[in-house]
């Protein structure tokens, strides 16, 4: 009984209001919601204009067909913005991911990197907005988050570690990219977020899934990158080419599918 | 009778180079800087350079920070927008100096 009157009355920061409450609420907050471009033109288009704060991204796509590259790739973009990013790259030793980079970015990273520890991992995001404003980080790959010789079921313990990121990019207003492998052989064109390996989690709870593959059939350095689908946006399954620069960057083209002149006058 | 036959610009150009002539005998005679005072001094400036390289660091995290706090002001976001530009090419000029001392 006194627990129900005490509910009743309660009137903390958590305590249940209107939707229109909430909807006043955010209208007075002067809180200006971060945003940035991916700077590839088409993929501005596909994300409604932007990323935007609270956004996690999954990154997937088979081993060695240009996911980290493309994560540089965005990183480069975004400070050409002047916009710096975090990064936890477990997969290249430091000095290797910062020799790919044609001319060093402004990039945050730890010194020392920790690996199955996602509360570290969280302090260091705070510690590199709190001391360097990054709202944009990336995590180079998911499985250097989990503890593999410990783990017992990975899909669940897969979908906890997505899910606090989610949390941590809600929470803190950042934009998260998460790099993940695919199930081994599940390349080609048939490629989809339905690949990645191990857990269907990493859909379920990230708002982007974006896969990456290299396009040899449109000749060398090229790249495809398709949006599986965006919880904001709406949008499903497209997609834009990507071709590696001189400069070693991915950066967009136009590839025309279509059959020439004179076979589209014949199909006619 | 003057005291030199050189006109102003000759005798200024003898004077640069007596002095630096001078300059040279004084270096040559004064004793070599020792190997690990050499090396204390150059870790020095190194340490002195990185603080100054994490300053402006920390400077363009404020000019975000600034910039995000008022998105809708042009003058604000060209400003700090222009300062980052600075900080960063200290930046590269920091590193630039650090590498070539290391070298």
């Amino acid at each position: 009984m006194r627990e129900a009157e005490k509910l009743a009355t309660y009137d903390g920061p958590d305590r249940i209001i209107s939707s229109f409450e909430a909807d006043l609420l955010l209208k007075k907050s002067t809180e200006p919601i971060f945003k940035a471009k991916s700077g590839f033109p088409t993929l501005d288009r596909l994300l409604g204009g932007s990323f935007e704060a609270g956004e996690l991204y999954g990154l997937s796509g088979p081993t060695k067909e240009g996911k980290t590259l493309f994560g540089q790739s965005l990183s480069v973009n975004l400070d050409n913005q002047q916009i710096p990013s975090l990064w936890f790259s477990y997969e290249l030793p430091t000095r290797q991911f910062l020799a790919r980079f044609p001319e060093l970015p402004l990039i945050y990273l730890p010194e020392k990197l920790k690996a199955h520890a996602l509360p570290w991992l969280e302090e260091r995001i705070y510690e590199a907005f709190l001391k360097y404003r990054t709202r944009v980080f990336f995590v180079d790959h998911l499985h250097y988050l989990l503890d593999i010789a410990r783990l017992r079921n990975a899909s669940i313990e897969i979908g906890s570690v997505i899910r606090s990121l989610k949390r941590i990019c809600v929470e803190g207003g950042f934009v998260g990219f998460i790099l993940c492998h695919t199930i081994k052989g599940r390349g080609g064109p048939d490629l989809s977020y339905e690949s990645i390996r191990d857990s269907s989690f990493i859909s379920q709870e990230s708002d982007c899934i974006l896969m990456i593959r290299r396009t040899p059939e449109h000749g060398p350095n090229r790249a495809a990158i398709r949006m599986e689908f965006h919880r904001r946006t709406g949008v499903m399954e497209q997609g834009l080419f990507l071709i590696k620069g001189a400069d070693g960057m991915l950066g967009e083209c136009v590839i025309d599918d279509r059959p020439p002149a004179r076979e589209r006058a014949d199909l006619a | 009778m003057p005291d030199s036959c050189l006109t102003p610009a000759e005798q200024e150009r003898v004077h640069a180079y007596d002095e630096r002539t001078r300059k040279e005998i004084e270096a040559a005679e004064r004793p070599p800087t020792p190997p690990d005072a050499m090396k204390e001094l150059q870790e020095a400036l190194e340490g002195s350079r990185m603080d100054c390289l994490r300053d402006l660091q920390e400077d363009i995290a404020a000019l975000i920070l600034v910039r995000e706090r008022w998105p809708d002001n042009p003058e604000i976001r060209d400003r700090s927008s222009f300062h980052i530009t600075m900080d960063r090419y200290q930046i590269e000029e920091l590193r630039k100096e650090i590498r070539n001392a290391r070298s």
